[in-house]
């Protein structure tokens, strides 16, 4: 028998945090199932759904329900981030060493770029 | 007899604001332009010494699980009430910046609270946003957790150039499922959102605005123990702007 846990009526309509999932992780029965109803669920940080992978994909058995689409997009995003080389988009900023205070100011306030 | 002018939107550019922040902290003096964010960061510059009540739209929270998320939700309430539109069309990434950066600070920032600012500005028309620590900074958290120490040097400004490239100090040792804090919301807020970003920390300011992006290096007498990222952006989602792009 699974155990359902709804989601929305335990923490509302956004969950933020890493540390809230990994709460819930550690106050479900090892040997339990679980199905984790997230209708109304409308957001989920990307850390929040970082540690729903780590949950889905550990030792206990545990499966995610109705997803909002929002919710889907970022698990989604998530679970592609553990299986594809990190893109990375930005490149190394020139480091400029500043002295004082007048070339700090030149630097963020004069028309010649950094 | 001294003349006061009133301020325009150059005035509340980010590179301004962070100017005019400087050079009050070298010079030791107050602010007395009327830009809250001013008085907010420079609040928070000095808020180990700072006895005073807090200055408007700043808030202190605790970093438990409840009060982080009652103070994400109380921050886009204030912004709310604040803008003069319509900022629905913002919910999802400004809920994607407070949450990635005070995720930053739970995690990397070793203290039990952080500050956040959130404003509208009807000068010209934009979002603030600051989010702060008074924590190890960015390059303490690297060496604490002993991550690409190779790379890292002994200065605050390498630290955040690694920071804003993405190098977290939490990969897992197969995936690389974290680090995505900085990276990430300074492409939406400067590429998407057509705003400016930047980030103190230590001895090292980044900023990438539209026109400039890089890290300086500043005079030794500037060094903020901990970090703060400051962010302004139109409050207008631009026609273009694709949220999605942004977290994938």
């Amino acid at each position: 028998m699974k155990q359902v846990i709804n989601m929305f009526e335990k923490y509302g309509k956004e969950l933020h945090t890493r540390q809230m999932v990994e709460r819930l992780s550690t106050s479900m029965n090892a040997g339990d199932d679980y199905l984790l109803d997230m209708r109304g669920i409308e957001q989920i940080s990307r850390s929040a759904a970082d540690e729903l992978y780590n949950l889905t994909h550990g030792q206990r058995r545990v499966e995610i329900i109705n997803i909002e689409p929002f919710v889907e997009k970022m698990l989604s995003a998530v679970t592609l981030g553990r299986f594809l080389p990190r893109r990375r988009t930005s490149t190394d900023l020139p480091i400029i060493d500043c002295q004082t205070i007048g070339q700090v100011t030149q630097q963020l306030t004069a028309s010649v770029s950094l | 007899m001294t003349e006061t002018r009133a301020m325009t939107a150059s005035d509340y550019s980010l590179g301004k604001i962070l100017s005019n922040l400087l050079s009050l902290i070298s010079k030791e003096q107050q602010p007395k332009e009327e830009s809250d964010l001013l008085q907010a960061l420079y609040y928070i510059y000095n808020s180990d010494t700072c006895s005073g009540e807090l200055p408007p739209s700043v808030c202190k929270f605790m970093l438990d699980d409840d009060a982080t998320g009652d103070a994400i939700k109380h921050l886009k309430t204030c912004l709310q009430s604040l803008s003069q539109n319509d900022i629905t069309a913002l919910n999802s990434p400004i809920t994607y910046l407070l949450d990635e950066l005070i995720c930053n600070i739970q995690q990397h920032a070793q203290v039990d609270a952080g500050y956040a600012f959130v404003d509208y500005n009807p000068v010209d028309d934009s979002i603030e946003i600051v989010v702060a620590d008074e924590g190890i900074t960015i390059y303490g958290s690297y060496v604490a957790a002993q991550k690409h120490l190779e790379l890292l040097g002994d200065s605050d400004a390498q630290a955040l150039n690694l920071a804003q490239n993405g190098y977290s100090v939490k990969n897992l040792p197969e995936t690389e499922n974290r680090g995505y804090g900085i990276s990430s919301n300074m492409r939406m807020v400067v590429e998407g959102l057509k705003g400016e970003f930047a980030v103190f920390s230590g001895n090292a300011l980044l900023v990438q605005f539209a026109d400039r992006k890089g890290v300086l290096s500043l005079p030794k007498e500037i060094d903020f123990k901990g970090t703060m990222v400051i962010v302004k952006f139109p409050a207008h989602v631009p026609a273009e702007f694709d949220f999605y792009k942004y977290i994938s």
